[in-house]
């Protein structure tokens, strides 16, 4: 039973950081390899506000949105300039930068020893197993507020605004639209959702280091976000499912000790690109014309 | 300002860098040369010309999405005169101006009904979570830019069209025609003073060109927009142009009716071949 409610976290967990990503990569074209980075100052930043100012979890939640949300959008800024891959490239620099920072100035941080004894408010006192429940509620409240912002988004004027961007950002311009600043505003959205993300994930944890946050884990969450397909609601979802349940379903074909890791990373890797090969928008991506 | 007058070109001019090798000196082609043109108000004008006379830059020059280097573009709309040099590409449209480009601009991963919608000034109901915070408004502002565009469909187009059958069907499996005749419609969508048409029959078929010549009349003579018009097809822009402009070398060389001005000897010869 702990083991499922333990895979149900993780899937809400990473539901929150899919719809994150996929509004911000998925609706604008704006792909990003700073996601763990805005994970990890949710994560630190939100830290500090419990621990260092004692503020409760929840009032921790927007204020963690808004700092983390400000960051995305002026990294955002950078998009005037800066098309494609040479946008990637900037936000792989932020990402080491927010790294090196987390890494270094231990004063603040902890640096690489990390910051212990973080936990989520408990929601149910009596029952057994109470942290995993208190998890799991509190995962599904941050998915239901990943959902109806993405949603709202979605289904809105503004997302339609901006998937025009997505295709055709000078047609975008004849029509009176300002890409820099459709693009700064989602931003602002994706990263706040990412960071909230980071602070469920550090009190569900329990310890954050900077090691939890670095550029392999922004590349894993893009991964799967173009897993499960992008500029919707479902490809976020199941992209969040295929990771959580795709690795544990391995386990279970019984293979020997010593090779299981690595056979199983095999298997896992040619179902990536059988993926890729088949379904090129994701597993629900968005339908293509 | 003359109340005529919609917009007013001024020695307008422009060069591009054609090569970065510094034994060239004199490395810039010049692409407009100190043009001068007026656009009529509730009038089509025509530009006519060869590939590079200049046509296409003088229209990303007056929406702002390439600079000049000297001259001045002024725009006459409701008793206001705006140096449009002052002003970012994207606020020409709530100035009143409209753009279609060369080639398909539809986005092709909307449906036919959003590929309208967006051509549609939303104002604050587009700010993000606006139908969270002023719900009533976005829902107004909304429920004005889906009837217009359902009363676009239905009186252009007529319920037994494709666009109103297959309305929420994606832009992208249209026909390159069928795409270019939306794009035209969607220019509708705006409160649009004057248009700029960069080749709008440029590869259609005629049923499609006649189509198109239907919504540029309906615009001018029924809607009040004035049209600046660059077309290489000549029946279209006798048919459809009050004036009509013939380029050359970034000049506007020979201007007056479009009988005259293809009727005219040194056009013949520099441009139709005939």
């Amino acid at each position: 039973m702990n083991y499922l409610l333990h895979l149900s976290i993780l899937f809400t967990l990473y539901a929150c950081i899919l719809l994150s990503t996929s509004l911000m990569a998925g609706l604008t074209n704006l792909i990003t390899l700073a996601q763990a980075a805005f994970i990890g100052m949710g994560a630190y930043i939100g830290v500090w506000l419990m621990k260092g100012l004692g503020l409760p979890f929840i009032l921790a939640i927007p204020i963690v949105l808004i700092l983390t949300g400000i960051t995305g959008l002026l990294l955002s800024l950078a998009s005037v300039r800066l098309k494609g891959d040479y946008y990637i490239l900037a936000t792989i620099g932020f990402q080491s930068l927010v790294f090196s920072f987390l890494y270094n100035c231990d004063s603040i941080t902890k640096g690489p020893m990390g910051i212990v004894g973080i936990s989520l408010p408990s929601v149910f006192q009596s029952a057994s197993h109470s942290y995993l429940y208190s998890g799991l509620v509190i995962g599904i409240a941050f998915v239901v507020f990943s959902v109806l912002s993405t949603l709202l988004v979605l289904r809105s004027p503004f997302g339609r605004v901006l998937k025009g961007i997505r295709e055709n950002e000078t047609t975008m311009l004849t029509l009176g639209r300002n890409p820099v600043t459709n693009k700064a505003i989602i931003c602002f959205i994706s990263s706040g959702l990412a960071g909230i993300a980071g602070i469920f994930y550090a009190g569900y944890i329990g310890y954050i280091d900077p090691t939890n946050f670095k550029l392999d884990f922004s590349v894993f969450i893009l991964t799967a976000a173009i897993i499960g397909g992008m500029g919707n609601l479902t490809g976020p979802l199941a992209g969040s499912l295929f990771i959580v349940a795709v690795p544990e379903a391995l386990r279970l074909l019984g293979l020997q000790v010593s090779h299981a890791a690595n056979i199983q990373q095999i298997i896992y890797g040619l179902i990536l690109i059988a993926l890729m090969r088949f379904r090129p928008r994701g597993i629900a991506g968005e339908k293509s014309f | 300002m003359v109340s005529d007058i919609i917009l007013e070109i001024d020695s307008v001019s422009k060069s591009f860098i054609i090569t970065h090798n510094s034994s060239i000196t004199d490395n810039h082609l010049l692409v407009l040369d100190s043009l001068d043109l007026i656009v009529e108000c509730g009038k089509i004008t025509a530009l006519i010309g060869s590939n590079g006379a200049g046509k296409t830059t003088l229209f990303n020059i007056v929406s702002r999405l390439i600079d000049a280097e000297k001259g001045s573009i002024t725009l006459y709309s409701e008793s206001q005169e705006y140096n449009l040099f002052k002003y970012k590409p994207h606020q020409l449209a709530s100035l009143g101006i409209g753009r279609l480009f060369q080639s398909s601009h539809i986005f092709e991963q909307m449906s036919i009904i959003d590929n309208l919608l967006i051509g549609y000034q939303y104002g604050s109901a587009e700010f993000p979570y606006a139908n969270l915070y002023i719900p009533g408004k976005s829902r107004e502002i909304d429920g004005r830019a889906k009837a217009k565009a359902l009363e676009i469909l239905k009186t252009i187009f007529g319920t037994d069209h494709y666009f109103w059958k297959q309305r929420n069907q994606v832009a992208g499996r249209l026909s390159y025609g069928q795409k270019r005749l939306l794009e035209t419609a969607r220019l509708m969508m705006g409160n649009y003073k004057l248009m700029l048409l960069d080749e709008p029959t440029a590869g259609i078929s005629p049923p499609f060109r006649i189509e198109i010549g239907r919504l540029l009349e309906k615009m001018v003579h029924e809607m009040g927009v004035s049209v600046l018009l660059i077309e290489h097809n000549m029946h279209f822009v006798r048919e459809h142009a009050d004036i009509c402009h013939f380029m050359h070398n970034g000049r506007d060389h020979v201007f007056g009716t479009p009988a005259d001005v293809l009727g005219n000897e040194e056009v013949r010869r520099m441009y139709l071949g005939a």
